[in-house]
This record gives structure tokens, sequence and C-alpha cells, in this order.
């Protein structure tokens, strides 16, 4: 246990984990009511940063360990905290599998919070009385680690877009992007917090669970979409290394959905997984950048109403294109195709 | 004149599915009467067939943006408050110019806007919502406000 002093200085330099989490472990705790319950965070070595729940598993003679306390599976035995550090992964501690006594009556599970540049940020854990509430409470507690994990990575590309587009540069684009990925993370919210108080209001299992999967869906496709887009917003060069295009080319396709729908033109990718990998030997991020404007390209030729169309045409053994189709809307149906083309100079490692 | 249901019902203008239906179910378990439109065309829509409370309405959609449907009210003077909900960093001018009443940048805390719904229009009580629920299915006729 750290002195007061240490602990004020831990939680202090952990604040940026510790802000991100608080909404969640209220969710958690609020979700767990009104049974006895605490719902606590931990950063990467064990030590516990914050602890929510009601007033007597807080504060009380039984209370869990507070903020300071190591419970790192070394040091402390199997518990809620350092059990999941420790085996990288979700982990349920029940009763007397506890090793700190003032465990067994509770049923605790825990799982690692995932950093942006995916370290180990912490671990976020919820101790309950009975285990029927435990299992209740395990797809919130996944989803919550998402909900952080998301936030850690909204507040990274905050600073980005600080970092990277105060000055007037091209990248109206860009912008216009990070608003469109920033949809996922809202839904995924809405749904994690509409999941805590369908719990709340006991609704079946089944329907909570069905929100929370959606939730979780929205929360990933953000990340997904964030880390796209940070590959593209970034100012530095980067060193040449292995670019699978295809992949590229459908993540950003992915990226660019939302805009497509909002202009109202249907962007066709190239199917999953019919191009197969295809190595080049480039910088990512400005082969990405090329990428966004030639895909960007087809949807404003495109236009309303228009399809723009994108596929990989004319494979060589050592080259291959990337076509963009539009095609206008026009009153009689669809106007006269237009057609861009990248040759890719592929490669083996 | 608006009705006792009618300020209890909220407009929710977003073309995310997902976004749409959960927010919708969140303020029904809150009480409130939800009605959702999926385009800024849609929310105008039905505004000129009922009247509602309140707006949750998105920026980006198809067609009309949810600045033009803001700009389309007050020029009509459509006296119906608005929560906008943006991804966007430089609308806030604009907004203030057009009077917009509650401005959230996403990821909104859900909290937060059920405290503003909360706000302006209180929601059906539980019971209010049962007795409501039994009287339309007995025929019954909306509350005068």
């Amino acid at each position: 246990m750290l002195s007061p002093h240490d602990v004020e200085r831990l939680r202090s330099d952990e604040a940026w984990l510790i802000n991100a989490s608080q909404p969640y472990l209220r969710l958690l705790s609020d979700a767990a009511s009104p049974s006895r319950h605490a719902a606590m965070l931990g950063d990467a070595r064990g030590f516990v940063l914050d602890v929510v729940g009601d007033e007597r598993s807080v504060n009380g003679p039984e209370s869990v360990p507070g903020p300071g306390s190591l419970l790192d599976e070394g040091m402390s035995g199997s518990n809620g905290i350092g059990t999941p550090l420790a085996h990288g992964g979700y982990v349920e501690i029940v009763g007397a599998e506890h090793f700190i006594v003032g465990f067994h009556p509770f049923a605790c599970q825990g799982t690692p919070i995932i950093a942006p540049d995916r370290t180990v940020a912490g671990v976020i854990s919820t101790s309950v009385r009975s285990r029927a509430s435990s299992a209740r409470l395990k797809h919130i507690l996944f989803c919550a680690a998402h909900g952080i994990e998301a936030d850690l990575l909204a507040a990274r590309l905050q600073d980005d877009i600080a970092t990277y587009l105060d000055a007037p540069t091209e990248d109206a684009a860009i912008r216009r992007l990070h608003q469109d990925i920033v949809q996922a993370h809202h839904a995924g919210r809405v749904g994690l917090h509409l999941a805590t108080q369908l719990t709340q209001h006991g609704e079946a299992p089944a329907t909570v669970e069905s929100v929370l999967q959606r939730a979780n869906a929205c929360l990933e496709q953000f990340m997904s979409h964030a880390r796209t887009w940070r590959q593209l917003a970034g100012a530095e060069r980067g060193a040449p290394t292995y670019v699978d295009v295809a992949d590229l080319v459908r993540r950003i396709a992915d990226l660019l959905r939302t805009d497509a729908a909002v202009r109202r033109v249907t962007l066709l990718p190239p199917p999953d997984g019919a191009a197969g990998t295809m190595l080049v030997f480039a910088d990512e991020r400005a082969l990405g950048r090329q990428l966004l404007a030639h895909i960007a390209n087809g949807l404003n030729a495109a236009g309303s109403g228009g399809v723009a169309t994108v596929a990989f045409v004319n494979p060589r053994p050592e080259a291959v294109d990337l076509e963009v189709t539009a095609t206008p809307a026009t009153c009689s149906g669809h106007g006269e195709p237009l057609q861009w083309r990248i040759e890719f100079r592929l490669t083996r490692p | 004149m608006t009705s006792h249901s009618d300020s209890r019902k909220v407009l929710i203008v977003d073309d995310d599915e997902d976004t749409r239906q959960m927010l919708e179910m969140l303020l029904n378990i809150n009480g409130w009467q939800v009605i959702t439109a999926a385009t800024g065309q849609q929310a105008l829509s039905h505004l000129s067939r009922q009247a509602v409370c309140v707006i949750v309405l998105d920026n980006r959609m198809p067609g009309m943006s949810g600045l033009e449907v803001v700009e389309y009210l007050r020029d009509t003077d459509h006296p119906v408050p608005v929560v906008f909900v943006t991804g966007a960093d430089d609308v806030a001018e604009r907004l203030r110019e057009l009077r917009v009443e509650h401005y959230l940048r996403k990821p909104i805390d859900p909290s937060r806007l059920l405290a503003i719904l909360q706000d302006e229009c209180p929601p059906l009580e539980q019971d209010e919502l049962a007795h409501r629920s039994s009287s339309h299915r007995s025929g019954g006729t909306v509350d005068p406000a």
C-alpha cells in the first residue's frame, strides 16, 4: 500500500486513464446496483487507481482494496485486477479462488484495457456478491473496456487534429472523414448506456446482449477506422515498407462509406478477399493518401445518384492496376463512365 | 396548441441506423415518446404533420444537412427547440447565429442528453405510460395540455 502522497502522485500520473474510465466505472456500478458491488480500475502494474461502488464495498469495514493498493498477481495472488494482467485477457475469480481472504465473498472478473499503441494501459474489473450478477455484468464489462479504449483513441485523434490539421492544407477531406468516423464511437457509447439501463430495468439478458453486441461492433468499427485515419492524417513521411495494397484499398473504401452515403453515391469496393494479398514496397501514408485522393475523385465524378466502382484489373506477375470507375446518374439512367487507373509494381519481402 | 403527449414527444433525426435505433430505445425506456427520421426532409415532413417537444438533430446526412434543417425552421419561425449533435468542430459560430438551444459534440455523453431532454420536456412517468397504453387500447383520447 502506497502512502497518501504516493497515491496522489500515482493518480495524477494516470489521470488520462482515470478520466477516460470514470464514466464506464459509473455505468458498471449502475448495472450492478442495488447489490453490493465495486467496479475497479487498475494500472498496467496492478495498482488500484479508482473504485466506484456502494458505500459498504468502497468505504465500509469489508471494503475492497482502495486506490494505491497493489493487486499484482505475484504479490496478491489470484484477483480480478492482477490476474487479467498476468494472463493478458479476461479472467473470472470466484470466492475462495481469491488469495486475499477479504475477496472471498465476491465474484470478481476483470479484463485488460489496451492503449492506442497496443500496449496494456490498465485493467477494469467488477466485484459482486453473487455469481449470477457477475455473469450478467460480463458483456457490459467487455463493452466498457472497449469504450475506454475507444475514448483513449479518440483523445489521441484530437491531438492529431491539433498537430496535423492546424495549417490550411489539402486536408479538408481528411477533416471531414474525422467527423464521419466519430459517428461509430457515438453510436457505441449510446449503445453501452442503453445496455446498462436495460440491465437496470431487468430486461431479458438476450436483449441486453444483442444491444451490447451492436455497441461493441460500433466501437470496433470506430477503432479500425480511427487507425486508418491516423495513418492518413500523419504529417511525417514514413520509411518505405511492405504494404498490402488490397487491404489498404479495402480499409480506405470502408473509411469513405459514410462520406459516399452522405453524397448519395454508391461506392462499390473490390470484393473482400477476391484480390488476395498484393504487396508493394512503399511509404504507407503517402500511398494511402494517393489512394484516398483517387477514390474521392471517383465519388466526386459520380455525384449524387451515381456509382463509383473500385476494382483491381489487369493482373500480371509483377504488377496490377487499380481502376476507379465513376458512373454519374442522368435523367435517363446512368451517364458515360469516367475511369482512372494506377499501376502498382508488386514485390515480395 | 400542443397536446399533453406532444410535450413528451422527441424527434430523433439521424441517418445512422445504429444511433437512431439505440437512441430511440434509450429515450423510450426513460419515458419519452419517440419518432425518428433518417433525413432532414423526413424530419420536416414529420414536423409539418405533428408537434414535438424537442428535436435531437444530427448534422451530416444525405440531402439536407442538420444545419439546413435548422435554417429552415428558423426561416419559418418554427418554435421547436433543437439539440444539435455533430462531430464537426467548425459549426459553433453558425449555431450561435441560428440561436440553437443545445449543441453536443460527438461522441455525446448520453446522460447529458437525457438531462437536456428532462429540462426541455419531462418524460412520462412509468405509471402514466401504463395508463396511456391501456387508454389507447380502449380507444381513449390524448389528454389536452
